[in-house]
């Protein structure tokens, strides 16, 4: 084993996070560090953005570049920095209504297009920042501050959505566990392609403490004999009827990435003969005599 | 009602939700809402009010939430929801179709900074940007005129010869979170002062017709000049909500402009929203101590007053506007409708841009910004006034 030139402390910042105490994103940005450093992730080639929201505030603690964006347009700007800079290390961070609420569009389109970003969602079914509405993770029959009488609607299971998008690595990990989510977060960096990890991240505040009681209580590890390149299969670790919340890889396959795509066109551009002159074309649309 | 202590988003949501309400005999209320600070309460007042008949639904985004509002406007309900900052930016869209579709919507804009960088407090820069977008805008100085003009507001968008929407703005925070004593209306009189909505371009099964379709450029100009035209019915359209208001509950709300102390005044002071508010104080303080000097605070941006700004300047040598707000490349965005309405006068005309970002402008800024009008034999580029914090 080779001896990381970086430790974990090295990628924090000088902010404080302002995060209620108990939040379960300070443990998802202790997983952040410790995956860095043991990937020996350089920080001046690596780009962390997010959108808006308690969990967007990451990329702030951690010292690297970063861009606290727009509520819901993470997706869209890690993908231009991707294009532009296909050896940096991008990742997407922000909340579940940041992802699948307003900007729920994006997250269709970076999972099907395969761009070689890793995606941490951290889930905690609520809009944290703006004090406790619903989000579209938030259970059926919930009672929040914008569904006073319960959720009326059917909720979102993101792991789900992510597969039938097309994301090539799909994973769940529960924050609690640092060294668990850690590892995802290696696998998810390390995926060549577009990887989603869905973080479950206790909301203390809006959720009550014993959010993380039950989710902890919810969780087991996916079953060793699950053929992780099996869809179906890993849809069946999706929107689970019996209230258990499966963590670790679901999903894990390989196909180009969306930069991977584009340089095959430029190559392919490039041996192609070069545009007709202005003779050649004045002889095809001259009219006939 | 009776008099309440409430901030001003209990205000503004009890407004709309009475408003809706009133709206129950006819095709009832209803509006999307997402939450944005520093507006989000007004939502969640209304997610809380048991609508005999109507829903505000949570929704996905702030543009479909204007859009839950076009397509109920279409339908003939009251539609109504609140916005801030980047939440309006993002509906942006929206907020035109609803304009040139010509639907009565009604919306609260709690203005906040636009980011990034990112920043909740106060400035106008989030609703002006919608300037252009065939809505009415007001700009609301206390807890009472929020109240009123919101009441005022349903009456002149859905008035047949006006038919536009209405952007009701409030400072955030400073109005929003703070609280005043207010007189809120009782639904039994709401009832009365709002006929029931009627949109004639609604949807009906006995006229089946698709909205918005391709046109050509003469039909299009035609439409935005209809809108023009329409613009310029307000003023006697407001005048007549606003006596009707009065007959109603008994108080006279404020109209297009709010002029004080300009009759014999040198100097003039303009000013909107809770500046207004400050800047009355420092003002009232001078005249004290002899000055020629008075204010005007605007409260309705679009249609922009400029016949009753006129008479008000009336033969004033200087004028300030004091803008919180700033389009890059020109100065404060008052300021440039002001030159534009005092265009052939030789009147001193000069922007202060203060507060950008919700910086304090207290009075000893004001203060000095007056200070700094009557040192001056030309007006020069927009000045920047810098604040504490
Ligand atoms: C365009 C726009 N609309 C609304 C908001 C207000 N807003 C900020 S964060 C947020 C939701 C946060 O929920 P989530 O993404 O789940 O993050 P969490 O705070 O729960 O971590 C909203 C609605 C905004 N900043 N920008
Ligand atoms: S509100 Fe919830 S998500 Fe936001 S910091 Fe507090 S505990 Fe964390
Ligand atoms: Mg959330």
């Amino acid at each position: 084993m080779t001896c990381s030139p970086y430790s974990p402390n090295d990628y924090k910042s000088d902010l404080k996070p302002v995060w209620c105490p108990g939040c379960g994103d300070f443990a998802v940005l202790n997983s952040v560090y410790r995956a860095l450093a043991d990937l020996h992730r350089e920080p001046h080639e690596t780009v962390v953005v997010s959108g808006i929201g308690c969990s967007s505030r990451l990329p702030g603690y951690v010292d690297t570049y970063g861009f606290n964006s727009l509520h819901g347009r993470a997706l869209p700007i890690a993908t231009g920095v991707k294009l532009a800079r296909p050896n940096l290390t991008v990742l997407a961070v922000g909340g579940d209504g940041d992802g699948i609420a307003i900007g729920g569009n994006h997250f269709m389109h970076a999972a099907r297009r395969n761009v070689d970003i890793a995606y941490f969602m951290m889930d905690n079914e609520i809009y944290g920042l703006t004090k406790g509405q619903a989000a579209p993770t938030t259970p059926s029959g919930d009672k929040t501050k914008s569904t006073l009488y319960g959720n009326p609607e059917v909720s979102v299971d993101p792991c789900g959505l992510a597969i039938s998008l097309g994301a090539s690595w799909v994973a769940r990990a529960f924050s609690g566990d640092v060294k668990g989510t850690t590892e995802l977060m290696k696998l998810a960096i390390s995926h060549h392609g577009f990887a989603f990890l869905n973080i479950i991240s206790p909301c203390v505040t809006w959720r009550g403490d014993d959010q993380t009681k039950e989710l902890r209580a919810k969780q087991r590890a996916v079953p060793a004999e699950h053929d992780r390149s099996d869809r179906t299969a890993a849809l069946r670790f999706t929107n689970e009827d019996d209230d258990r919340m499966t963590v670790g890889v679901l999903y894990d396959t390989q196909r180009p990435t969306l930069v991977d795509e584009m340089l095959e066109i430029r190559d392919k551009a490039i041996g192609i003969a070069p545009p007709p002159g202005r003779e050649e074309i004045l002889r095809v649309f001259a009219p006939a005599r | 009602m009776g008099r309440t202590l409430c901030t001003g988003n209990y205000a503004a949501g009890h407004t709309l939700a009475v408003a809706g309400e009133a709206n129950r005999a006819a095709r009832g209320c209803c509006g999307g809402a997402y939450p944005i600070t520093p507006q989000t309460e007004i939502i969640e007042y209304l997610r809380g009010f048991n609508f005999r008949k109507g829903r505000i639904v949570p929704v996905e985004s702030e543009h479909s939430a204007m859009g839950v509002c076009i397509g109920a406007s279409l339908s003939g309900a009251r539609a109504f929801t609140a916005s801030s900052s980047n939440g309006l930016a993002y509906m942006t869209e929206n907020v035109f179709a609803a304009g040139y579709y010509r639907l009565p919507i009604v919306m609260i804009a709690v203005n906040r900074t636009l980011g990034p960088p990112w920043n909740i407090w106060v400035d106008q820069g989030d609703s002006l940007a919608l300037r252009d977008a065939a809505w009415l805008q007001f700009y609301c100085h206390s807890h009472q005129d929020l109240v009123d003009t919101i009441a005022i507001a349903f009456r002149v968008a859905e008035d047949a010869r006006v038919m536009l929407p209405v952007m009701v703005a409030m400072d955030g925070f400073v109005t929003s979170h703070t609280e005043m004593v207010v007189e809120l209306l009782d639904q039994e009189r709401v009832d009365r002062y709002l006929p029931p909505c009627e949109v004639p371009h609604r949807v009906q099964h006995s006229r089946p017709a698709t909205i918005g379709n391709l046109t050509w450029p003469r039909e299009t100009e035609r439409h935005r000049r209809d809108i023009q035209e329409a613009m310029e019915r307000v003023p006697a359209v407001l005048d007549e909500a606003i006596g009707e208001f009065e007959s109603m509950f008994g108080r006279r709300a404020d109209g297009a402009i709010v002029a004080e102390q300009t009759e014999d005044a040198e100097t003039i002071l303009i000013a909107s929203s809770t500046m207004a508010a400050t800047l009355r104080g420092v003002v009232r303080a001078r005249r004290l101590r002899g000055e020629r000097i008075g204010m005007i605070r605007i409260k309705q941006f679009r249609p922009f007053p400029r016949s009753e700004l006129l008479r008000a300047i009336g033969g004033a040598r200087r004028v300030g506007v004091l803008d919180r707000n700033h389009s890059p490349g020109s100065g404060g965005i008052f300021w440039n409708e002001v030159a534009a309405t005092l265009h052939s006068s030789d009147i001193l005309l000069q922007d202060y841009i203060a507060g950008i970002g919700g910086g304090d402008v207290t009075p000893e800024i004001l203060d000095s910004i007056i200070d700094d009008l009557a040192s001056r034999t030309a007006a020069v580029d927009p000045l920047w006034q810098e604040v504490a914090v």
